[in-house]
């Protein structure tokens, strides 16, 4: 699992509006935010008031060496503008933060090739960015919360879930809330990412309280394929995949930045034809692939 | 965002590739008096590749037949493209025809230099024919693109200054590609003449989300008069919206359940009528947008493509609650007057509420659904009726 309930997280960008709103749904959902930075309000302390009644402190710090070194935090989630992620992302990485989760929607391919590259190098795991963040459940319900993932769809069970789309993601956890799950991750629709469907898969494989993995995919790049291979080769556990943009014409973006069929790859047939020729069920709707989720469990 | 090839030497020469210079000529010209030196070759400016197989490059001796090519491009439209401008060029003396490009290749997250000594083709045709006369280069983004990474030119008979210069020519690419956030930089041909190494041709794609930093190019070298007029206005108004061909209008969040609603659409037209099929008019992603302003720019601007009979509204209520979306989309309604039948499915955060409110609103042309599967359905048999 890349979170649990003693991953302490910093906030990047906590004096945002964006970033205020979303420290104070983790804190309500347990997460434990530890503190945030911002080098001109650092000394501060903001007041997140609870869904419990209770004033929770939350320090803000000029930068995020010395959040770790007053916290202990290992893991950061960013949510500075587009202009600011290269920046904020680098000094995350320099800092030694082990594991980065990426929030902000429209930084150029340029800087976040370059950051998540550069967090390969340093040996800090990137989520996003363009992502959702991420949630991990235990047996006492909402392990961590890293991100922007409403709270209370579902529980702890047996599904590990991998997703480019943030709005699938929910709707996902939504349709199967009956069954569970044990981490679901946002890895974002972006051209260049820190976490891959792979990467994932082979975490869900590895951990024994997940019995089934869902992936959910959609047109650019050929990550999808990438995992088919994998899954062939490495995984036992059932994976059943669902794929967005069958009707997406050639050339045009899809909201997604990396949501592109460029000449004649990325396109969403290729990615089912090669997830069901490596013994992937994939649904049409996610009606459907939440109902083939339903029968296996059953 | 694609820039023609004239843009696109603009750039490789403010990044010290060596192009030659050229002139522009658009559908009003008044004379070729600027023209002194000839033979000249005249360029179509399209962005779509195949201008040359379909008579949108032609060679010209003086200024009678540079007139007549030139007004010949003009009627052209190649693929689709109606060609608006023509760029032209001093005829360069080729000796050596070759490829090289540079993009992000997203499967290894390397960058990916790719050359060929045989250019002129389009690459794709050599990689079928005679992959191994291309040569992959990987390098990373920490360090960039090195002179040692250029190494492997050596192996190619060139003398040490053309040598010297196609490395200076690929480094400056790769400058080119980082000072302006290319997405892709390409020139084929890359070309040895009598004045040694130099572009003939040029195709660069900008990065859209960095027009922050180049604000001044993006509005420059943005052309609205081969955009797409929904789009273009989609664009204006901060929506995210991709205009296509069908009838049954989209509205959703998040981007990938907009793109999963299209195919649900798609598929329950398949099913309803399997010879004509009803298809998705378009992809818009209302975001977080729950508000009434918002919602009534959408709504409009779907409205305004004729072909639409009926709008899917698909959210999945997650930070934005449902009901917030029921408010605003009634708000809109009532601003704008719009009669369109809409289906509306909604799911998760205030699902129930949001329903209550447009139940209470009485509004005879908005329907519900309870799942996608049943909003499509619905949606394609309203728009046929």
């Amino acid at each position: 699992m890349l979170i649990n309930k003693n991953t302490k997280v910093i906030v990047q960008g906590v004096t945002g509006s964006e970033g205020w709103r979303h420290t104070v749904r983790m804190l309500n959902s347990g997460t434990k935010v530890v503190g945030g930075t911002n080098p001109k309000k650092a000394g501060q302390f903001l007041e997140a008031e609870l869904d419990s009644g209770k004033i929770q402190k939350v320090p803000v710090f000029g930068t995020v060496v010395e959040a770790i070194e007053n916290t202990g935090a290992d893991t950061s989630i960013i949510f500075v503008p587009p202009k600011f992620a290269k920046g904020a992302a680098v000094e995350a990485i320099e800092a030694g933060i082990k594991l980065l989760v990426i929030i902000t929607e429209g930084i150029p391919v340029l800087d976040s090739a370059y950051f998540t590259e550069l967090a390969r190098q340093k040996g800090t795991r990137i989520v996003g960015p363009n992502c959702p963040g991420l949630v991990s459940f235990d047996t006492e319900g909402v392990g961590s919360n890293v991100g922007i993932i409403p709270d209370g769809i579902t529980g702890f069970g047996p599904i590990g879930l991998v997703s480019k789309s943030g709005t699938l993601t929910y709707q996902m956890l939504h349709d199967l809330r009956q069954f569970g799950f044990s981490e679901a991750v946002g890895i974002g629709g972006d051209p260049a990412v820190g976490t891959s469907h792979i990467d994932m898969i082979k975490e869900f494989q590895e951990n024994p309280d997940i019995k089934l993995i869902v992936m959910i995919g959609e047109i650019g790049g050929d990550a999808e394929e990438k995992a088919a291979e994998y899954i062939k080769d490495n995984v036992t556990k059932p994976v059943v995949a669902y794929i967005a943009g069958f009707e997406a014409p050639a050339g045009k973006t899809m909201g997604h930045a990396g949501a592109i069929i460029s000449s004649s790859s990325g396109t969403a047939m290729a990615k089912k034809e090669a997830l069901e020729a490596a013994g992937v069920k994939v649904g049409q709707t996610p009606g459907e692939t939440a109902q083939i989720v339903s029968d296996i469990l059953s | 965002m694609d820039l023609y090839e004239y843009q696109a030497r603009k750039l490789l020469n403010k990044s010290g590739v060596k192009v030659q210079e050229g002139k522009l000529f658009e559908r009003n010209y008044a004379s070729l008096a600027n023209i002194t030196q000839y033979p000249v070759v005249a360029k179509a400016q399209v962005k779509v590749g195949g201008r040359g197989k379909a008579g949108g490059v032609k060679l010209a001796k003086n200024e009678t037949e540079l007139d007549d090519s030139i007004q010949n491009i003009l009627h052209l439209n190649i693929k689709g493209h109606q060609v608006n401008k023509v760029f032209v060029v001093p005829a360069a003396n080729i000796e050596k025809e070759m490829y090289c490009s540079i993009m992000y290749d997203r499967s290894r997250s390397k960058y990916l230099l790719m050359f060929s000594f045989e250019g002129g083709v389009e690459i794709e045709e050599l990689a079928k024919t005679n992959s191994e006369a291309i040569d992959k280069i990987y390098f990373n983004a920490v360090d960039g693109l090195k002179e040692t990474d250029l190494e492997f030119l050596d192996n190619y008979s060139l003398n040490d200054s053309l040598l010297n210069q196609l490395k200076e020519a690929i480094l400056n690419m790769w400058e080119c590609y980082q000072e302006f956030d290319a997405t892709l930089v390409e020139i084929n041909p890359l070309c040895i003449t009598s004045d040694g190494v130099e572009a003939l041709d040029a195709k660069i794609s900008l990065d859209d989300n960095a027009k922050f930093r180049h604000q001044e190019i993006f509005s420059d070298f943005f052309d609205i008069s081969v955009e797409d007029h929904l789009e273009a206005k989609a664009k204006e108004q901060g929506i995210n919206y991709v205009h296509l061909d069908g009838e049954i209008g989209i509205i959703g969040n998040g981007a990938g359940l907009v793109m999963s609603s299209l195919d649900v659409v798609a598929l329950a037209g398949r099913k309803f009528d399997s010879n004509n099929p009803p298809k998705p008019a378009n992809f818009l992603d209302i975001g977080g947008g729950a508000s009434a302003e918002h919602m009534r720019k959408s709504l409009e601007l779907i409205a305004e493509d004729k072909k639409v009979s009926a709008i899917l509204i698909n959210i999945y209520g997650g930070l934005t609650r449902c009901e917030l979306v029921a408010e605003g989309l009634l708000e809109a309604l009532n601003q704008t007057g719009l009669n369109l039948p809409i289906v509306v499915r909604f799911d998760g955060n205030g699902m129930d509420e949001g329903l209550d409110i447009l139940k209470n609103a009485n509004k005879p042309n908005i329907h519900t659904a309870e799942d996608m599967d049943s909003a499509a359905k619905l949606v394609v048999e309203i728009g046929r009726k």
